[in-house]
């Protein structure tokens, strides 16, 4: 963590957006409106994309995922910080997303690094909840491992090619992904009630 | 002095070739050669020891832990044996698992911090950061300088406590008590830590 400044406490998107078609800024200055990075990056990758607080956001779809991964990497893009999900089941009402991209229940949400550009990139796989599977990164980048294995765990997405995909931090024979919204978390009766809780 | 250096140089240069710092190795293929990983589920290696693949496989399954003097917290390792020597082995976690992304769901930004501090008891402050600026990121809050500095101090001195307490408990597994009194002394003296 570096020193924190008062002057840099605040919010800046613009200083953490991400360049990845730095070497080429004349074509886009002789069209009449600066093309804006997700755009760049929509454009370079195919896929669509979006800007989410300063922090550009890919959104390949499942069959895109492992193949664009490897072409971040070869960009440079060469660290996967985390790789989790998310399940959306209530949150499906509208979600931004961007055109070409329809929600599903379940979201794999994996953080790239290019520690050369100082640039992160989010990529969001929609997967449905009728075939909650989606691809390994492991071929690429062989940290994520242990990361799938919690994501698997906890949400019940199995990743196609993953060399040992087994609970990480429930019991092997525990039934029921916890991190779905649907677990029921049980509840045992309590003589105090405490401060009413947001949902 | 100079003559020592040069001596250095010249004969890193005359090194043969070997995996020295030039040369690419391929730690992720090395990685994903899985050597030295176990990759077994329990009901496999339960079956290990009943049905062998291999008349010649005399290699041995057992659990080191989950309770074990050398493992900080709650933590098992599957161990594949050859004799004495570990082949194989697959840390087994969990148990220390108390759900506390679950937990958070149900929270409010004000008791969010409560609930992150408690995830790691040797440096507490950090979590509440990260979680603080993850929210004010959200909502566009702007923290006034003295707070940033206060943050800044705190996590400064969390930072050295904690080191203190990894340093003095790695002392203590290899049987150096001495490095934990010290150790504890000094970080009791920084008021991050009670």
């Amino acid at each position: 963590m570096t020193a924190p400044q008062p002057e840099a406490a605040t919010p800046q998107p613009e200083a953490e957006t991400p360049q990845p078609e730095a070497e080429t800024p004349q074509p886009e200055a002789a069209t009449p409106q600066p093309a804006t990075p997700e755009a760049t990056a929509a454009e370079r990758y195919g896929v669509p994309a979006s800007l989410s607080l300063g922090q550009l956001v890919l959104h390949p779809d499942r069959a895109t995922y492992l193949q664009l991964t490897g072409r971040l990497k070869a960009d440079g893009y060469v660290v996967c910080v985390d790789v989790t999900a998310v399940d959306y089941l209530t949150h499906q009402a509208p979600r931004r997303l961007p055109e070409g991209v329809s929600s599903e229940r379940f979201e794999v949400v994996a953080n790239l690094l290019n520690h050369r550009e100082r640039s992160r990139i989010r990529l969001r796989v929609q997967v449905p909840e009728a075939d909650p599977t989606c691809p390994s990164l492991w071929p690429l980048h062989a940290g994520v491992e242990n990361l799938e294995r919690e994501a698997y765990d906890m949400f019940g997405i199995t990743f196609d090619g993953h060399p040992d995909l087994t609970r990480i931090l429930m019991p092997e024979a525990w039934e029921g992904h916890p991190l779905r919204k649907d677990y029921p978390v049980g509840q045992i009766p309590v003589q105090f009630k405490g401060a009413p809780s947001a949902r | 002095m100079t003559t020592t250096e040069n001596d250095h140089t010249e004969s890193t240069a005359a090194r043969p070739a070997g995996p020295g710092r030039d040369q690419h190795i391929d730690y992720e293929a090395r990685l994903r050669s899985g050597r030295g990983v176990l990759r077994m589920s329990e009901v496999e290696a339960a079956q290990h020891g009943e049905h062998l693949a291999d008349e010649n496989d005399e290699t041995m399954i057992i659990n080191m832990g989950p309770q074990h003097p050398s493992t900080h917290g709650v933590l098992r390792l599957m161990l594949e044996l050859a004799g004495e020597r570990v082949v194989r082995s697959k840390p087994i976690m969990g148990y220390l698992h108390t759900g506390m992304e679950k937990t958070g769901e149900d929270l409010t930004y004000l008791q969010g911090p409560t609930n992150v501090t408690r995830m790691d008891y040797a440096s507490p402050l950090f979590n509440e950061l990260v979680f603080s600026l993850a929210v004010e990121k959200l909502l566009g809050v702007e923290v006034p300088p003295r707070a940033t500095w206060i943050r800044m101090l705190l996590c400064e001195l969390n930072r050295i406590s904690s080191h203190l307490l990894f340093q003095a408990t790695n002392g203590m597994d290899i049987g150096a008590v001495g490095i934990m009194i010290y150790g504890c002394g000094s970080s009791r003296r920084s008021p991050a830590c009670a």
